[in-house]
């Protein structure tokens, strides 16, 4: 037996044990996930920074800040999510308990990214621990030290049989989608989302695929562009470009690329000095391969900022690119990288043309001052998520969902949605033995009268709510008028 | 022509016109219309297909079908409606809405069983949200199927929603082409490959499976009553529902009577003889009726047992104190045949249920309120029904599916449409209070870091529009009663409310 195999077969068992379904319980493991990560915020932050050179505050702000959010979240609501949920009910079922309960799942399987190594591979880990289910965390291999670091510390903190870390690379990842689970969570790339999709398939298991995607961002030209230009330049070059939902590419008029670019270069220079090389908050690139890759979209453009690099310590300067050919090869892929080509359009019903002939991003971004512009666009496109006057800041509310569509993913989490998402959603219905006489007009020997009677009692709506109001309303304007009447004469 | 039909709908949805409300409504009321109309066609056609009887066939798929179109049109506006969620101190002055958008083109594979309810229902779901839908019905309900295939375009949008039949190479070509979500009602085998298919683009499904619904009955409940429900739930459409109570799980001191309760409602339901009552209906085809009849190859019936092979009938059949590791108790029986497995106690009958793959629904037959929860506790399924069978399917405002083997995502009412929806977050900020921002931007220090820690925090209190006129409302009505109040003891302490006015008016 492979210890992949072994290793999720213990967290099976485990499970089965039933000792994650008491609410105390997966308080207690968050409780424990929280201790984590404020005592070993040392060890976390000096594994970002030999993967991917982020600085202190840099690793407290995309990391662990929302990671604690989501467990403070979670703590608090915990009860509620968990609680049966009662619903509508219609003639048939008045007497009856009839509610909505979630259940855990079973173990679910957590494939993290290499980008925000600790906060896209525990944030799904919340959501699994409270909606009662075990899991397989299996960090990237390509953020090599952070998951070293969770695989030695995560057991010292969570259950271990319950919560194994598994780390290895393709081989190790094969092996453990050979495996049963009742639930794939993947963040990741969409070549390899197709394959975790199909040997999902195999065992029937459903998947959340948190995918990417090219994330159009357009200025319109009637905008503040200092302020606009100052959030897109923080959007993108946060993490050196390596964010599923960073500003990809940039969609304006002609007549104010120039603009678009003084002011970004403004920003930069504000925001990473004249040397971003030599500045702490400015990353590099993950590995040779990906920096070889996002060298090789930078050809053939025109250069209007930047473009400056440094192999051996994978750097590239935070770049923008203008007048961009809509053929070329940076705008054939997901450029994850500190690379912002400007494509110009004619307007904004040119733009609306362009991001629908593509496929949907994971998110939009829309720079403008008439909300009517924005409305419309929104109407007529598709993504992910949709932000306006702003990069990035939609993944901090937790009560918005974040997930794609079409290719930049299906299924969503942050907040109760992760708790969902990660729950069976029980229906049940309680009745009773009585009240038999009801039941005959379904019975067979058919007859159209009691055929009359069914449609009755099927199709009468009833807002039961709406009638308990009703009810309270009489009960109270009665009193009034007995009021009114008795001491007010 | 499968790839014409998927094209065809893709750029009628590309067009835009299912987006407007009216659109949909306009939809939804032809296809209310079509029902309404051709009742007698449908019957016709199922009783061909299944030997459904007249009034079987609304009760079952009819009835339940026009109530998920009625609802949907009359909630429409509603589902579609931005949806506002709770902001953080950061966003606070911000839109934040959840938008449900249509998601392209739909592929709904439609079952055998009930054809129009099992087809149609996701394709209210489906016009509702906005989306376009190729519907493919089954080919063994083979007169439903080309019923349908004649009416549909009479009524709806003839590119928008095109009917495709045909059979298993006609459904592999479809599943070749891309769609934006896939709906499958069916066997798990089918499922796996629809899955499949569906991952080469990236192509989110819902799975409605099926499998081995079990039936507890408590040995301390009213028998009579609960072998009259069961007898119901398993006979109807000859057995073939999803959600039949596939085997009944009881102690053995009450097998007898639960046997005899059976065989009372039997008679009472079909007759001496069900084989010639108008409301005992037929298996679907030869192959099914072969597979259902070798499941009972080497066991003596308690009751029942005939067969008709030249009419595909069976007679409704009771099988006792079978073996679980049967070949019975191997695969979903889907056909009129009631093994009865005897259990110690109720606790060997939840090791029993989670012993095996998570069935769609568990029945659970038992007068003590304790020992149902604990049940529900220790077990899972797609839904439960408990004290009688399938009706959880009625009620439109559960979610209906499977989990683990018998399927995924979940359907009805308000469900279909969400799950056909695209749920799109929304955040429309301004380019104003920029200050606010300065704390996220570079170069980086302890302080912004917690400035921006207090920015995420969430407000106590719920700002949504809705919660504001409750607590004016709320404050106006408790002001009032206060006052009220006061007026009363007022009075009742003695003092006279003509005098007062009257010194006040002289003085």
């Amino acid at each position: 037996m492979s210890r992949e195999q072994s290793l999720v077969q213990r967290a099976r068992k485990a499970f089965q044990t039933g000792k994650s379904k008491p609410l105390e319980y997966r308080l207690h493991q968050l409780r424990c996930l929280h201790r984590f990560i404020t005592e070993r915020r040392r060890d976390i932050a000096d594994a970002l920074k030999k993967d991917l050179c982020k600085s202190d505050n840099g690793t407290e702000l995309f990391e662990t800040m929302s990671l604690e959010g989501e467990i403070n979240l979670a703590v608090e609501r915990l009860a509620e999510w968990a609680a049966p949920k009662p619903v509508e009910k219609n003639l048939l079922t008045i007497a009856d308990e009839v509610y909505i309960q979630p259940e855990p799942l079973g173990v679910v399987l957590i494939i993290g990214a290499w980008n925000y190594p600790w906060a896209i591979t525990l944030q799904p880990l919340v959501g699994a621990i409270a909606a009662g289910n075990a899991a397989v965390i299996k960090p990237s291999e390509v953020s090599f030290h952070s998951a070293k670091v969770m695989e030695e510390l995560l057991p010292l903190y969570l259950d271990r049989d319950l919560y194994p870390v598994v780390t290895g690379g393709a081989l190790e990842t094969q092996e453990l989608l050979k495996q049963r689970f009742d639930h794939i969570f993947y963040t990741g790339s969409g070549s390899v989302g197709r394959l975790v999709m199909e040997a999902a398939s195999r065992h029937l298991t459903p998947v959340t695929l948190e995918l990417g995607g090219k994330s159009p961002c357009y200025i319109d030209k009637d905008c503040d562009l200092r302020v606009a230009c100052r959030r897109i330049t923080w959007g993108k070059f946060v993490n050196c470009g390596q964010t599923c939902i960073a500003p990809d590419y940039v969609l304006c008029e002609p007549s104010i690329q120039s603009r678009v670019v003084e002011e970004m270069r403004k920003c930069i220079k504000e925001f990473y000095t004249d040397d971003p090389k030599t500045f702490e908050d400015y990353g590099r690139i993950v590995n040779q391969r990906h920096f070889k890759r996002v060298m090789a979209l930078m050809e053939g453009n025109t250069i209007a900022i930047g473009g400056e690099s440094d192999e051996t310590e994978c750097y590239i300067a935070p770049t923008i690119l203008r007048d961009v050919n809509v053929e070329s090869k940076v705008m054939q892929e997901e450029i994850f990288g500190p690379v912002l080509p400007i494509i110009t359009v004619s307007g904004v019903d040119e733009a609306i043309q362009f991001i629908n002939e593509r496929e949907k991003p994971l998110a939009l971004y829309i720079f403008s001052h008439d909300k009517k512009l924005i409305k419309r666009v929104i109407a007529e496109t598709s993504s992910g998520g949709v932000l306006a006057n702003d990069c990035l800041v939609h993944f901090t509310i937790s009560a918005l969902p974040f997930g794609g569509v079409g290719n930049s993913g299906m299924g969503r989490y942050h907040g109760q949605h992760s708790f969902n998402q990660l729950s069976h959603m029980r229906s049940c219905l309680i009745k009773k033995l009585n009240m038999e006489g009801v039941n005959s007009m379904r019975y067979p020997p058919h007859t159209s009268k009691k055929l009359s009677w069914a449609r009755f009692f099927i199709l009468k709506q009833i807002n039961v709510g709406r009638l308990r109001r009703l009810a309270m309303l009489t009960v109270f304007s009665a009193l009034a008028a007995f009021v009114v009447q008795r001491f007010l004469r | 022509m499968e790839r014409q039909a998927v094209k065809k709908a893709r750029e009628a949805f590309l067009s835009g016109r299912t987006r407007a409300l009216e659109f949909r409504l306009q939809q939804l009321t032809a296809l209310q219309k079509m029902i309404a109309e051709r009742q007698t066609e449908i019957a016709t056609a199922l009783k061909q297909d299944i030997n459904r009887s007249q009034y079987d066939t609304p009760l079952l798929e009819l009835i339940g079908l026009e109530n998920d179109i009625s609802l949907a049109i009359a909630k429409l506006a509603e589902w579609a409606a931005p949806r506002p969620v709770e902001r953080n101190l950061l966003t606070i002055r911000d839109e934040a809405y959840i938008q449900p958008e249509p998601l392209g083109v739909v592929l709904i594979i439609g079952a055998w069983n009930y054809p129009w309810a099992l087809t149609l229902s996701p394709l209210v779901g489906a016009i509702a949200a906005g989306n376009a839908a190729v519907v493919k019905p089954s080919e063994l309900s083979e007169c439903s199927s080309l019923l349908l295939r004649a009416l549909l375009p009479r009524y709806l949008d003839q590119d928008l929603y095109p009917v495709v039949t045909g059979g298993v190479s006609e459904t592999q070509e479809l599943l070749k082409q891309r769609f934006d979500h896939v709906f499958y009602t069916g066997s798990g085998s089918v499922g796996r490959l629809v899955m499949e298919a569906a991952s080469r683009h990236l192509t989110p499904v819902t799975l409605e499976l099926g499998g081995k619904s079990p039936c507890y009955i408590d040995k301390d409940c009213d028998l009579r009553v609960a072998c009259r429900r069961i007898t119901w739930g398993k006979f109807t459409n000859c057995g073939q529902t999803c959600i039949a109570p596939d085997y009944i799980l009881c102690e053995a001191s009450i097998q007898g009577k639960v046997v005899d309760g059976i065989r009372q409602t039997l008679l009472e339901f079909y007759g001496a003889d069900p084989k010639c009552s108008a409301d005992y209906g037929r298996i679907i085809n030869p192959r099914h009726f072969n597979r259902v009849m070798n499941l009972m190859e080497g066991y003596t019936a308690v009751l029942g047992g005939q067969s008709d092979a030249s009419q595909r009938y069976i007679a409704p059949t009771v099988l006792k104190d079978v073996p679980p590791h049967s070949r019975m108790m191997q695969e979903e029986i889907f056909g009129p045949v009631l093994p009865i497995v005897t259990v110690s106690d109720m606790d060997e009958a939840i090791r029993f249920v989670n012993e095996r793959e998570k069935p769609l629904a568990l029945y659970i037959f038992c007068s003590d309120k304790l020992a149902v929860k604990k049940m529900i506790e220790e077990t899972t399924s797609g839904g439960v029904t408990v004290n009688d069978v399938m009706m959880h399917y009625t009620l439109s405002s559960l979610p209906f599916g499977g989990v683990g083997q018998s399927g995924m995502g979940s359907y009805h009412g308000k469900h279909t449409f969400d799950r056909l929806s695209h749920m799109r977050a929304c955040l429309v900020r301004s380019l104003g209070m920029e200050s606010f921002n300065l704390a996220r931007y570079p170069p980086q220090d302890r302080q912004r870091a917690r400035r921006v820690r207090m920015a995420l925090r969430s407000p106590m209190i719920d700002f949504s529009k809705r919660t504001f006129v409750w607590a004016v409302a709320a404050s106006v009505v408790a002001f009032g009663l206060f006052v009220t109040l006061l007026v009363i003891l007022l009075i009742a302490s003695g003092l006279n409310c003509t005098c007062w006015y009257w010194q006040g008016f002289y003085n």
